[in-house]
C-alpha cells in the first residue's frame, strides 16, 4: 500500500523526467501516470497564448476545467509548460468575465452617449443590424469594417472574412496580426512569393550558432527557448548570440551579446551581407541557381498621414514596394560601404562581437537558425528588415536544411493559422491570394460559389488607417473581435479613441472580458473562449491543431463563430448586393447572407451525426450541421495542390497538429527543398516555387533613419514590449491572481545613472512624456529588464498604464505595420 | 492559504557551473526538494498548502545565476486529508 500523496508525488517526478528526457531510476519507472483518469476528463488542445503552440492536456470535472498539464506526446513542448501555460485553468473564470451584450442607452434606446445597460442577444443584434443597415444603405461597403484577430480559431477568421469581403461586399477587415506579423509577410512575399517560414523547430536540435534578432525569447518564447538552452549547454560547441537594443533575460545564455542603437539592426545585416562577400563565403552554386537580384525602392516614408511633413518629403512614399532588377556585382557594390568601421561607428555595438557574429553567418560549416519576432516587425523597414536576413542565409546557401534556418516565430496562437493563412488581412484571400488579382478574386468567388465580381478589388483599410477612418468619419460601423486595440494601438489619444467616440460610428466589440476597448464600444458582446468552443490554431512552424469544446461557455456568452454566422441571418442579399449582380444571378435573390455564405451546400455539407457524442459543440447544436468541419473543407480547397495543402478535418481530431503541407497524409519538415518537400522535383536541390522563376530575391536595401528620435526636448528612447507573465494586454493574464501578483504593475526599466541624473530612485513614480500624451509608472532599475542609458523600456499589458498612447502611429510603408520599438521621450519626476 | 496540498514538478534548466549555486538555494528552501538531476537539467518537486509560494519559487530559481528556465510539469492540488488516504500500489517491488 502507499498513500496518494506519495503516489502523486512519484508521478509528478516521473513526468518532469519525461519532459527533461532524463532516466528515471528503475523503481520509479512504473509510476501509472494516468490513474486520475477516473476521476477527470483529459483531452488535448493547444495553448490560448503565444504562437508556439504548445500542446496541452486539458482536464474538466464538473463542467470546469481544473487542470492543464504540458503535453508530453506534443512534439512541440514535450511535456513542459511555462508559467502562463500553467494557469490556463483560471484565464476563463475571471470574477468580472461577461456573460450578457451590453449597449449604451439612454431613456431605454440606444444612445451613443448613453450608459451600459444588459441587454438580450436578440435586441444586441435588433440593434447592430440596424446600424450596418443604416451605413450600407447611405454609404457603401466601403464604411462597414472588422478588427479581428490572430487569436480567432481558424472558422471563426474564415467564417468573418467571407462575411465581410463576400456578404458585405467590403474589404475593410483587418486582424491585429497587422501589429504583430505584418512585416514577416511582407518580407516572405517579397523574397521567396510565399508566405510563413521554410523551416521547423526540428531545426533548434541541429543548429550550431543561434542569432536572436531582438527577440527576448527566454520571456516570450519560452517553451522554444528551453530547447534553444538544452542544445547550447548538452552542446558546447554551439554559439548563442543576443541582439537586442537593451539587456533581457535572453543574454543570460549568451556567448555573444550585443547592444545596438535603435533601427542600426539595418546596418548589422547588410555589414554581415558585405563581410560574406568580402571574405569570399558567398555560395556561388546555391546562388546562382537558386537566386536572382533586385534593388529596392528606398525613402519611402514612414506610414504617417499624407500631410505630415515625413511623408511629403519621402519620394517613394507612393510606391514602397517598387523595385528593380539588379545582379550580384551590383549587390556587392550596394552593400561595400557598410564595412565593420562603419556599423561600430553606426550601432555603437563592440567590434570583436559584430565580427564574431559575421563569421558565425559567414562559416560555411556553421548551421546558423536566426530568430526574430517584433525587434524586426515592429519596425518602420520591418520588411527590409525581413529581407535583409534572408539576403544573408541566401548568400551562403544556409536555408531549408536541418538547422539552417531563418525563423520568423509568432506572438499570438494563430497569427499564422487565422490571420496570414485564411488571409483576413485588408487586402488578402486565403492561400496567400490577393484581392486586387482578378484570378484570385476568380477563383474565391467560385469556391464561395458566389457571382462573379462579388469580391472589391481595392485592397481594404489596414489596422492604422481603420483608426484613423473611424475619427474622420470614413468608417461607420465597426465591429471588434478577439483583441484590445485601445490599448494596444498606437497613438490611441490622437485616432483610436476619438474614432470610437465619434457620433457618426457604431462600434462593436466581441470579448470575454470589459477590457479598455470594450469599454470604448457602444456594444459590448460575451464572447466564449479556448475550450469553451471547438477551435484550430496554426503555429509559427506550419503547424495546425485542432481541440474539442470541452466545457460550455458562461450562460448567456457566445462564441465568436456563432456570432458571426447568426448576424448574417439578419442581411439579405437586398440590402448587401448591387441591383445588377441579382439581376444576372436571380436564383440569390430573397435569400440571406446566412443561406448563400453558410447553407450553400458546403459548409453545411456534414450532419451532426459526425460528431462524437461526447463532446458538446454549441455551434453545431445552434445551426443544425457540423459547422466547423463543414468550413474547414471548404477553407482548405485553396491550399490544395498549391503549396498549402492540408489533411482532411478528422485526422486533425486524432494527431498532436501536422505541418503544411500535408501530401499524401504526410507532412512537410523543411519546405523548398528536395527530399523533404513534395512539391521540390528530384534534381532541383532547392526550389523557392512561391515565385514564377522558382528563385528567391535577395534585396539591396539601405539604412534609413526612424521616424523620430531623441532630442533636447525628448531625450530618451522609448521601447515598448511585454515580460513572461503576461501575454499581450493582459485582459487574460492579469485576471490569473497569481501572474498578477508576480508582475502586477508595469513599471518603466531604466538606467540607475539615467535616474538618478533626473533626481529620481527606484520605486518611485515618474511621469513619462512624449509628444503624444503621459503617463505616470514606477521607476525600476533592477531586474530582468537592463536598458542602457539613454533608453527605457514599459511593458505594455497593464491597462492602468497605457503606454501605447505614447507612440506615433508611425509604421512600414509596405506591411502597415506599427513601430512600437522606437519615439522619444522624457521621464520627470511627479 | 487554501487548505489543498499542491504538489508540483519543476524542471530547471541551467549551467554546469550554476549547479553549486542552485543547490544552495534548494537548502535554504524546505519545500522544495531536487529530485533528479542529468547535467544542466534538475527535477525539483515542491509540495505546501499556498499555491503563491509555488510562484515565489520559481522567480527565486530564475534569479539564480545561470538558470536559464524554469517550467513547470505536474501539478495535482487536493484536500490534505484525502492525500493521505491509503491506495494499492500497483508497481509497489
Amino acid at each position: 500500500m502507499t498513500t496518494r500523496r506519495d503516489f502523486i508525488r512519484r508521478s509528478a517526478v516521473a513526468s518532469a523526467a519525461a519532459a527533461a528526457g532524463i532516466s528515471l531510476p528503475a523503481d520509479a519507472q512504473n509510476v501509472l501516470l494516468e490513474r486520475s483518469a477516473n476521476e477527470m476528463k483529459w483531452s488535448k488542445a493547444p495553448c490560448r497564448f503565444c504562437g508556439t503552440g504548445c500542446g496541452i492536456n486539458v482536464a474538466v470535472k464538473g463542467g470546469r476545467v481544473v487542470a492543464t498539464h504540458g503535453d508530453i506526446h506534443s512534439e512541440v513542448n514535450r511535456g513542459l509548460n511555462c508559467v502562463k501555460g500553467y494557469f490556463l485553468s483560471k484565464i476563463m473564470y475571471g470574477r468580472d468575465r461577461l456573460t450578457r451584450p451590453l449597449l449604451r442607452k439612454r431613456n431605454g434606446v440606444y444612445a451613443k452617449d448613453g450608459e451600459f445597460e444588459p441587454v438580450s442577444w436578440d435586441e444586441a443584434f435588433d440593434v447592430m443590424a440596424a446600424q450596418f443597415k443604416r451605413v450600407l444603405k447611405e454609404k457603401g461597403p466601403e464604411a462597414v469594417g472588422m478588427f479581428g484577430s490572430g487569436q480567432w480559431t481558424i472558422w471563426e477568421g474564415y467564417a468573418a472574412n467571407k462575411l465581410f469581403k463576400g456578404g458585405f461586399r467590403s474589404n475593410n477587415i483587418d486582424p491585429n496580426a497587422r501589429h504583430c506579423m505584418a512585416s514577416a509577410v511582407m518580407g516572405f512575399m517579397r523574397t521567396f512569393g510565399m508566405d510563413e517560414p521554410m523551416g521547423v523547430y526540428d531545426d533548434i536540435e541541429h543548429a550550431d550558432a543561434f542569432v536572436l534578432w531582438g527577440s527576448n525569447m527566454a520571456e516570450m518564447h519560452p517553451i522554444l527557448w528551453t530547447r534553444v538552452a538544452d542544445r547550447r549547454l548538452a552542446h558546447p560547441h554551439v554559439k548563442v548570440v543576443v541582439m537586442s537594443t537593451f539587456e533581457h533575460r535572453s543574454f543570460d545564455l549568451a556567448d555573444i551579446p550585443i547592444i545596438f542603437k535603435p533601427q542600426t539592426d539595418l546596418v548589422i545585416l547588410n555589414y554581415i551581407a558585405n563581410h560574406i562577400i568580402q571574405s569570399g563565403k558567398v555560395n556561388r552554386e546555391f546562388v546562382e541557381r537558386h537566386t536572382r537580384f533586385m534593388r529596392g525602392n528606398d525613402d519611402i516614408g514612414y506610414g504617417l498621414r499624407p500631410e505630415h511633413s515625413l511623408q511629403k518629403a519621402a519620394k517613394n512614399a507612393g510606391d514602397p514596394n517598387g523595385g528593380t532588377d539588379i545582379d550580384f556585382d551590383a549587390f556587392a557594390a550596394f552593400v561595400r560601404p557598410y564595412t565593420l568601421e562603419h556599423t561600430v561607428r553606426m550601432t555603437g555595438a563592440e567590434r570583436g562581437w559584430l565580427q564574431k557574429l559575421a563569421e558565425l553567418y559567414a562559416d560555411p560549416g556553421t548551421k546558423v537558425v536566426s530568430f526574430w519576432t517584433m525587434g524586426f516587425n515592429q519596425h518602420t523597414r520591418g520588411v527590409w528588415a525581413n529581407n535583409m536576413v534572408y539576403n544573408i542565409h541566401l548568400l551562403t546557401g544556409k536555408i531549408a536544411t536541418p538547422g539552417n534556418s531563418p525563423f520568423s516565430l509568432t506572438g499570438q496562437p494563430s497569427a499564422c493559422g487565422t490571420a496570414r493563412e485564411v488571409g483576413t488581412f485588408s487586402h488578402r484571400l486565403p492561400a496567400d491570394m490577393v484581392v486586387t488579382n482578378p484570378a484570385h478574386r476568380a477563383r474565391a468567388e467560385e469556391i464561395w460559389k458566389l457571382p462573379a465580381g462579388t469580391i472589391h478589388d481595392k485592397p481594404g483599410f489596414h489596422a492604422v488607417e481603420q483608426n484613423r477612418a473611424l475619427r474622420d468619419g470614413r468608417l461607420n460601423a465597426y465591429w471588434v473581435q478577439v483583441n484590445n486595440n485601445i490599448q494596444a494601438g498606437a497613438n490611441i489619444n490622437e485616432e483610436g479613441l476619438p474614432g470610437y467616440r465619434n457620433p457618426e460610428n457604431f462600434i462593436v466589440v466581441s470579448d470575454a472580458y470589459p477590457t479598455v476597448t470594450a469599454q470604448a464600444a457602444d456594444l459590448i458582446l460575451p464572447a466564449a473562449m479556448w475550450v469553451e468552443k471547438e477551435g484550430a490554431y496554426g503555429n509559427a512552424e506550419r503547424r495546425t491543431q485542432f481541440w474539442r469544446q470541452l466545457v460550455d461557455p458562461p450562460a448567456g456568452a457566445r462564441s465568436d463563430l456563432w456570432q458571426l454566422m447568426e448576424f448574417s441571418r439578419r442581411f439579405t442579399t437586398e440590402e448587401c448586393w448591387t441591383a445588377e449582380t441579382l439581376a444576372a444571378n436571380p436564383h440569390f435573390r430573397g435569400k440571406t447572407l446566412f443561406d448563400v455564405l453558410f447553407r450553400n451546400g458546403q459548409v453545411d455539407a456534414f450532419g451532426n451525426d459526425q460528431r462524437p457524442a461526447d463532446y458538446a459543440n454549441a455551434e453545431s447544436e445552434a445551426f443544425g450541421f457540423y459547422v466547423q468541419k463543414g468550413l474547414f473543407e471548404e477553407y482548405a480547397r485553396f491550399g490544395r495542390g498549391k503549396g498549402k495543402d492540408f489533411a482532411d478535418f478528422d485526422t486533425y481530431h486524432k494527431v498532436r497538429g501536422l505541418r503544411w503541407p500535408v501530401v499524401d497524409g504526410k507532412e512537410t519538415l523543411w519546405r523548398y527543398r528536395e527530399g523533404s518537400d513534395p512539391y521540390v522535383k528530384e534534381g532541383e536541390g532547392w526550389k523557392f516555387y512561391g515565385n514564377p522563376d522558382g528563385r528567391a530575391v535577395i534585396w539591396a536595401l539601405p539604412y534609413e533613419p526612424p521616424h523620430e528620435s531623441p532630442d533636447d526636448e525628448f531625450d530618451l528612447w522609448l521601447v515598448t514590449g511585454r515580460v513572461l507573465e503576461h501575454w499581450h494586454s493582459g485582459s487574460m493574464t492579469m485576471r490569473v491572481p497569481e501572474l498578477y501578483r508576480a508582475f502586477p504593475q508595469a513599471p518603466v526599466f531604466m538606467h540607475p545613472d539615467d535616474a538618478a541624473a533626473r533626481g529620481l530612485r527606484r520605486g518611485q513614480t515618474a511621469k513619462l512624456q512624449s509628444r503624444r500624451g503621459e503617463v505616470v509608472a514606477r521607476v525600476e532599475t533592477r531586474g530582468r529588464n537592463r536598458p542602457p542609458r539613454g533608453m527605457v523600456f514599459v511593458p505594455w499589458f497593464d491597462a492602468g498604464v497605457l503606454v501605447n498612447k505614447l507612440l506615433l502611429d508611425a509604421n512600414d510603408p509596405i506591411s502597415r505595420q506599427t513601430d512600437f520599438k522606437k519615439c522619444a521621450c522624457r521621464i520627470v519626476r511627479v | 492559504m487554501s487548505g489543498l496540498l499542491h504538489i508540483a514538478s519543476l524542471v530547471v534548466h541551467h549551467r554546469i557551473d550554476a549547479t553549486e549555486r542552485l543547490d544552495v538555494l534548494l537548502a535554504t528552501l524546505a519545500d522544495t526538494e531536487l529530485a533528479l538531476r542529468d547535467g544542466g537539467r534538475s527535477v525539483l518537486l515542491c509540495e505546501g498548502e499556498d499555491e503563491n509560494r509555488l510562484l515565489e519559487r520559481i522567480e527565486m530559481l530564475n534569479h539564480v545565476d545561470g538558470v536559464v528556465g524554469v517550467n513547470l510539469v505536474h501539478h495535482h492540488a487536493e484536500c490534505s486529508d484525502l492525500m493521505l488516504e491509503e491506495i494499492p500500489d500497483d508497481h509497489a517491488p
